[in-house]
C-alpha cells in the first residue's frame, strides 16, 4: 500500500470503550497478535514536504524546540560529555550519547489494521518533546498525528498465580503514586538499520516484546529467562494524554516472593530520569474477581492504558476457560464497571477541586481528594491481611543514623556545621541510602542549620526521598513527599503546657546567663548557651 | 548539654522506633545500620535496634563510653563532629 492509500484507510471501531481509553484491537486467541510493519514512514509522513510548515502552532514549536534542547543536554550528561569539545569526545562516549539520544525518539503507529491474528501498521519515529507538548484531545487531529507515539504495558502473572501491580512512584512525572501495569514504558526507537533513510528500523513482534522486556529488566530486575509465553494481547488508545499502547501478557517462572527478592536487589540503586519509572510493586490474586475489584472499585486509578492491559490480560485468560461468546459478555460487564468507576473518580476530584474536570495522573491522588493506594488496597481486600500496608521490600546495603548534637557539630559551637559533614551526608543520600536523624532537638533548628545546607548541596532533589528526621524524641517527623518538605507532629506524648511554662519561667529568671530554652513543640528543653564554657556551667548544674 | 522534661517513655528509643516505622512503611530494608552517638542517651538507639533484632554498628564519638553497654562500640580517636568525619572518611 502506498502512503496515500494508507491514509485513506477506514477508521476502526474499538472493541472496548473504557471511557478514558479504548482497546482498539483485542486478541481473540490466547497466543495473541503478531505485528508487521507495513510502511516505515519518514517524519513528515509524506504529507508535509520539506520547506512546508508542520501543522503545529508557533507556541507549540517553541515548546518542542525547548524540549529538544533538554533532550540533547540530558543525553550529553548521561554520556559524560556535557561541556566537552568535539575533539575531546571518545568513540565510546559518542556511542553512549547516541544511545541516550535514541531513547528520546519514540515509535509511532499510523493506520493500524487487523487481519486474522496479525496487526499491521505504518511506523514513524516521534521525538518525545512533540508528544510531551501535544497530547490533549482538544489539539488538532493533524498535530496529534505528528505527536502520537506508542508505549508498551505488560501484565505479569507469577508462578503462584498472582498478578504484579506496580505502585508508581511519587517522583514519577507522568503517573504519580498510583497503581499500574506490572511493567510499562515508552517504545524507544530500536537499534538497527532504518528501512530507508529517515525512517525507523522494521518494527516486529519481537521488537515490541524486546522493548517491554528491557523495561522489565530496568524496573523490577527480571531477566528474559525469568518469563515465558510473552504475547501481545491488544492495542489501546489513551484518550486523555493521547497515545497508543501495546498490551502484553506474560507468565513468570518465579513466585511472587522470588520476584520481590529480585526486585529488591534491583532497586538497590538505579538513578533514573524524570520520565523513567523507579517503582515498587505489590501482588494481587490472579483470579477474575481480584482484577475486577482493581479495575472497577479502587478509587486510586490506574493509568487508563494500564487498565487496558489488565483488561486484555484478563480476557486472554478467559479465552482459555470459556467460549468466545461468554467471554465477550463478561467483557461488556467489565467495560461498564470500569467506565462507572472512572466517572465516580472524576466526580470525587471535581467535588474536591471544582476547577478540575477530572482525575489528572500527573498529580497525586491525595492532592485531588482521592484516597491513597494502600488504604484502597485495604478497603477492597485486594491484598492479604499479612501484606497490608507493605510493599515489595527494597534492600539497601546501608542506612546511616545520626544523633545531632555532638555528632554533627561540636557541643561548644553547635551551629557551626562543617561542610565536610554536609558533603558526607549528601554523598550517602545520592547513593540511594537512607540518611536519618534521631534527636531531641526541635525540627526548625535542624532544618535551618543542617537540612538547608544539605538541600543546597544535592542537585537531584529526588535523592532527598531517603531523608528522615525524627525530632523531639519521635514526636515530630520531617521528610520529603513528592519533593516537598513535610512535617508531622504527634501530640499524644506532649508534655502539658503548664509544666513547660513553669520550667521556662525558672530557666529564664535564674539561669538566663548560661542556659537558653529551645523551641520544642512537645516537651520542655533547655541547653547550655553557645560559647559558655563547661567549667562555668558545672557549679550551677550541681546546685 | 542541657535539661529536658519529657513525657514518660520518650527517649532516643522512641525516636528510633519512628524511623523504623518510616523505613518499614516504605519497604526499605537496610542490611546494616551505622549509628553515630555521643552520649548515654544515644545508646538507646542501639538498644532499640538490638530489641528489633536489626544488624548495626555503633560509633561513639563522645568523651567516654559508658560502662556496661550491651553491644560493641566503635570509638574513633577524634571526638564529636571530628570523630564522625574520621569514621566516615575511613570507609571506602
Amino acid at each position: 500500500m502506498s502512503e496515500q492509500e494508507v491514509r485513506e484507510s477506514t477508521p476502526h471501531q474499538s472493541e472496548f470503550d473504557g471511557g478514558s481509553f479504548t482497546i482498539d484491537f483485542l486478541a481473540d486467541t490466547p497466543s495473541g497478535f503478531e505485528f508487521k510493519t507495513r510502511n516505515s514512514l519518514r517524519r513528515r509522513q509524506g504529507k508535509y514536504p520539506p520547506g512546508t510548515p508542520l501543522p503545529i502552532s508557533d507556541e507549540q514549536i517553541e515548546k518542542v524546540k525547548a524540549g529538544m534542547i533538554r533532550e540533547v543536554a540530558t543525553a550529553k550528561k548521561k554520556a559524560g560529555i556535557a561541556g566537552a569539545k568535539p575533539s575531546e569526545i571518545t568513540p565510546e562516549q559518542r556511542t553512549s550519547y547516541m544511545d541516550a539520544f535514541r531513547a528520546s525518539q519514540k515509535v509511532g503507529l499510523r493506520n493500524v489494521a487487523e487481519q486474522g491474528n496479525v496487526l499491521s501498521a505504518d511506523t514513524v519515529f516521534v521525538p518525545f518533546p512533540f508528544w510531551r507538548n501535544i497530547n490533549k484531545p482538544e489539539e488538532s487531529v493533524e498535530s496529534l498525528e505528528m505527536a502520537n507515539f506508542v508505549a508498551t504495558a505488560l501484565i505479569l502473572r507469577t508462578a503462584d498465580n498472582k498478578l504484579v501491580v506496580q505502585h508508581r512512584s511519587t517522583a514519577n512525572t507522568l503517573y504519580r503514586d498510583i497503581p499500574g501495569a506490572s511493567v510499562a514504558g515508552q517504545f524507544d526507537k530500536p537499534k538497527g538499520t532504518p528501512v530507508r533513510h529517515g525512517t525507523l528500523p522494521e518494527i516486529t513482534t519481537d521488537s515490541i516484546k524486546e522493548n517491554v522486556i528491557k523495561e522489565m529488566e530496568e524496573e523490577i530486575g527480571l531477566l528474559p529467562q525469568d518469563i515465558h509465553d510473552v504475547r501481545i494481547t491488544g492495542l489501546a488508545t489513551d484518550k486523555v494524554a493521547i497515545h497508543n499502547e501495546f498490551l502484553l501478557f506474560a507468565n513468570a517462572k518465579l513466585t511472587a516472593e522470588e520476584i520481590e527478592r529480585k526486585a529488591g536487589e534491583n532497586a538497590a540503586r538505579q538513578n533514573k530520569g524524570e520520565y523513567d519509572f523507579d517503582e515498587k510493586f505489590f501482588v494481587i490474586k490472579g483470579d477474575s474477581d481480584s482484577i475486577r475489584k482493581l479495575l472497577t472499585e479502587v478509587k486510586c486509578p490506574l493509568p487508563s492504558t494500564h487498565t487496558a492491559a489488565f483488561v486484555a490480560a484478563w480476557y486472554s485468560q478467559l479465552l482459555g476457560q470459556t467460549t468466545p461468546e461468554e467471554a465477550k459478555l463478561e467483557l461488556k460487564t467489565l467495560e461498564e464497571g470500569i467506565k462507572r468507576n472512572y466517572q465516580e473518580i472524576d466526580l470525587i476530584v471535581h467535588a474536591s477541586h471544582p476547577e478540575m474536570r477530572g482525575f489528572d495522573p500527573e498529580k497525586t491522588p491525595q492532592d485531588q481528594g482521592l484516597p491513597d493506594i494502600l488504604s484502597e488496597l485495604k478497603r477492597t481486600g485486594l491484598v492479604e491481611e499479612k501484606d497490608q500496608g507493605k510493599e515489595a521490600e527494597q534492600m539497601v546495603q546501608n542506612a546511616w543514623m545520626f544523633d545531632v548534637d555532638g555528632v554533627l557539630n561540636n557541643p561548644e559551637n553547635k551551629t557551626n556545621i562543617k561542610q565536610e559533614i554536609v558533603d558526607q551526608l549528601a554523598k550517602r543520600l545520592e547513593a540511594g541510602e537512607p540518611v536519618v536523624f534521631v534527636t531531641g532537638r526541635a525540627s526548625d533548628w535542624f532544618v535551618k542549620w543542617i537540612l538547608t545546607p544539605l538541600e543546597q548541596r544535592i542537585s537531584d532533589k529526588k535523592m532527598l526521598a531517603h531523608f528522615f528526621l525524627s525530632a523531639e524524641f519521635g514526636n515530630v517527623s520531617v521528610f520529603f513527599e513528592n519533593g516537598e518538605l513535610k512535617k508531622q507532629v504527634d501530640g499524644k506524648n506532649a508534655v502539658p503546657q503548664d509544666i513547660t511554662s513553669e520550667a521556662r519561667r525558672v530557666t529564664e529568671s535564674e539561669f538566663s546567663g548560661i542556659m537558653s530554652v529551645n523551641d520544642a513543640q512537645t516537651f520542655f528543653s533547655t541547653e547550655i548557651k553557645d560559647g559558655v564554657a563547661f567549667d562555668r556551667f558545672k557549679p550551677r548544674k550541681n546546685r | 548539654m542541657g535539661t529536658n522534661i519529657l513525657h514518660e517513655g520518650m527517649s532516643k528509643a522512641s525516636g528510633t522506633a519512628k524511623v523504623l516505622d518510616w523505613l518499614n512503611k516504605h519497604g526499605i530494608k537496610p542490611e546494616l545500620f551505622s549509628v553515630f552517638g555521643d552520649s548515654t542517651s544515644d545508646l538507646d538507639i542501639g538498644k532499640e535496634l538490638l530489641r528489633q533484632n536489626l544488624n548495626f554498628r555503633f560509633v561513639f564519638v563522645g568523651e567516654k563510653v559508658p560502662d556496661n553497654v550491651p553491644f560493641e562500640v566503635i570509638q574513633p580517636s577524634e571526638k564529636f563532629d571530628k570523630g564522625t568525619l574520621e569514621y566516615l572518611n575511613s570507609l571506602k
